[in-house]
C-alpha cells in the first residue's frame, strides 16, 4: 500500500500574512492546520475548539509526524493551542517569525 | 456571488483534508500535504479559507483503517460530529451575517465529508480482511457533512455546498464509475471552477 502522506505539518494562523513562507513549505509537502479567526466567535467556541485541534495534533505526533508551529509575538490563539499541548507534555517545533 | 459586500473577499469553509492530507487514512492520500490545484482555484476565486476540523482525527486518531459510513453512523461518533459542528457554525455565523458566500467543500466519496456519495458497505466488520480496492458507494451525505449542515441551518446561515469528485482525490482502483461524478480529471476540475466562479 503506497502512502503519499508526507507526515509533516505547519500550524499557522494566517496563510495570507505569511504566504511566501507558507508557499515554500507547502512545496515541500507538508500540509497545514490553520488556526481560525475565534475573535469574532461566541465565548467557549475558542476554547472547544483549540481542545480539538490539541487532540488531532497530538494524534499526529503519536503517529511520528512532524509538526511545526508558525508563530508571531501577537498570536493570542496559537498560543493558547501550544499552552494546552505543553499542558499535556507535548514537544512540537516552533518558528518564531517576526 | 462568493464576495462580502463590505471587503470584497469570499469566504470558503475547506474540510481539513484539502490543506493537510495527513490527516486521511493511510493508503488512499493522491497529495502530500495540501491539494495544491484546488487552493490554486480557490485563491482564483478570491476565497478566504475556514479550515474545517476532522472528526475522523478527533475521534479515531491517524492510524485507523478504512471505514464505511455504516461504520462512523454510531451514537458516539455523531455526537462528537454535532458538537463540533455546533462550534463550527458558531464561528461561521458571523461571515454569513456580513453577506459572505460560505461554501462548504466536502470530500469525494467519504464516510464523513462526502456531499453527494458516501461509501458503505454492510459487511465490514470484526476480523479485519483485505477489503480490495473498489469502492462500494451509495447516494447520501457522510456523518460529519449531515451534522454540519443541520447545525448551520439551526443558526441560520446561508451556504453552498460542494463536493470534490473522487477522481481528483483517490486512487484510481478506489473512484467508482457512477453518473454523479465526473470521471475524467478535465472535466472535474472544470465542474469545481464553475462551482467556485474561478
Amino acid at each position: 500500500m503506497k502512502d503519499m502522506r508526507s507526515k509533516r505539518i505547519i500550524v499557522d494562523q494566517d496563510i495570507h500574512m505569511n504566504e511566501e513562507l507558507v508557499k515554500g513549505y507547502m512545496q515541500e509537502g507538508y500540509g497545514v492546520i490553520e488556526i481560525p479567526e475565534f475573535s469574532a466567535a461566541a465565548k467557549g467556541i475558542a476554547e472547544y475548539l483549540t481542545g480539538i485541534m490539541a487532540d488531532e495534533i497530538q494524534e499526529f505526533l503519536k503517529d511520528g509526524v512532524q509538526v511545526i508551529f508558525l508563530q508571531t509575538k501577537k498570536d493570542k490563539w496559537t498560543s493558547q493551542l501550544m499552552s494546552k499541548l505543553a499542558k499535556r507534555k507535548l514537544k512540537v517545533d516552533v518558528r518564531e517569525l517576526p | 456571488m462568493h464576495s462580502c459586500p463590505e471587503c470584497g473577499s469570499g469566504d470558503l469553509q475547506p474540510a481539513v483534508w484539502s490543506l493537510n492530507q495527513n490527516a486521511r487514512t493511510p493508503g488512499i492520500a493522491l497529495h502530500r500535504g495540501v491539494v495544491t490545484p484546488l487552493l490554486e482555484i480557490l485563491n482564483e476565486g478570491h476565497y478566504e479559507l475556514m479550515q474545517l476540523p476532522c472528526p475522523e482525527t478527533s475521534f479515531t486518531g491517524v492510524a485507523r483503517w478504512w471505514f464505511v459510513y455504516e461504520q462512523y453512523d454510531s451514537v458516539n461518533y455523531r455526537r462528537h460530529c454535532a458538537k463540533l459542528a455546533k462550534a463550527t457554525a458558531g464561528l461561521v455565523k458571523p461571515y454569513s451575517d456580513k453577506g459572505y458566500d460560505v461554501v462548504v467543500v466536502g470530500l469525494g466519496i467519504s464516510p464523513s465529508c462526502g456531499v453527494r456519495m458516501r461509501q458503505t458497505n454492510k459487511a465490514w466488520r470484526g476480523r479485519p480482511f483485505d477489503v480490495g480496492d473498489s469502492a462500494s458507494v451509495e447516494k447520501g451525505k457522510g456523518v460529519w457533512i449531515q451534522e454540519l449542515e443541520k447545525a448551520l441551518k439551526k443558526q441560520g446561515v446561508k451556504f453552498r455546498m460542494l463536493g470534490v469528485p473522487p477522481v481528483l482525490l483517490y486512487p484510481p482502483g478506489r473512484v467508482p464509475r457512477v453518473a454523479e461524478y465526473p470521471s475524467v480529471e478535465a472535466e472535474a476540475w472544470k465542474e469545481m471552477r464553475e462551482f467556485l466562479g474561478a
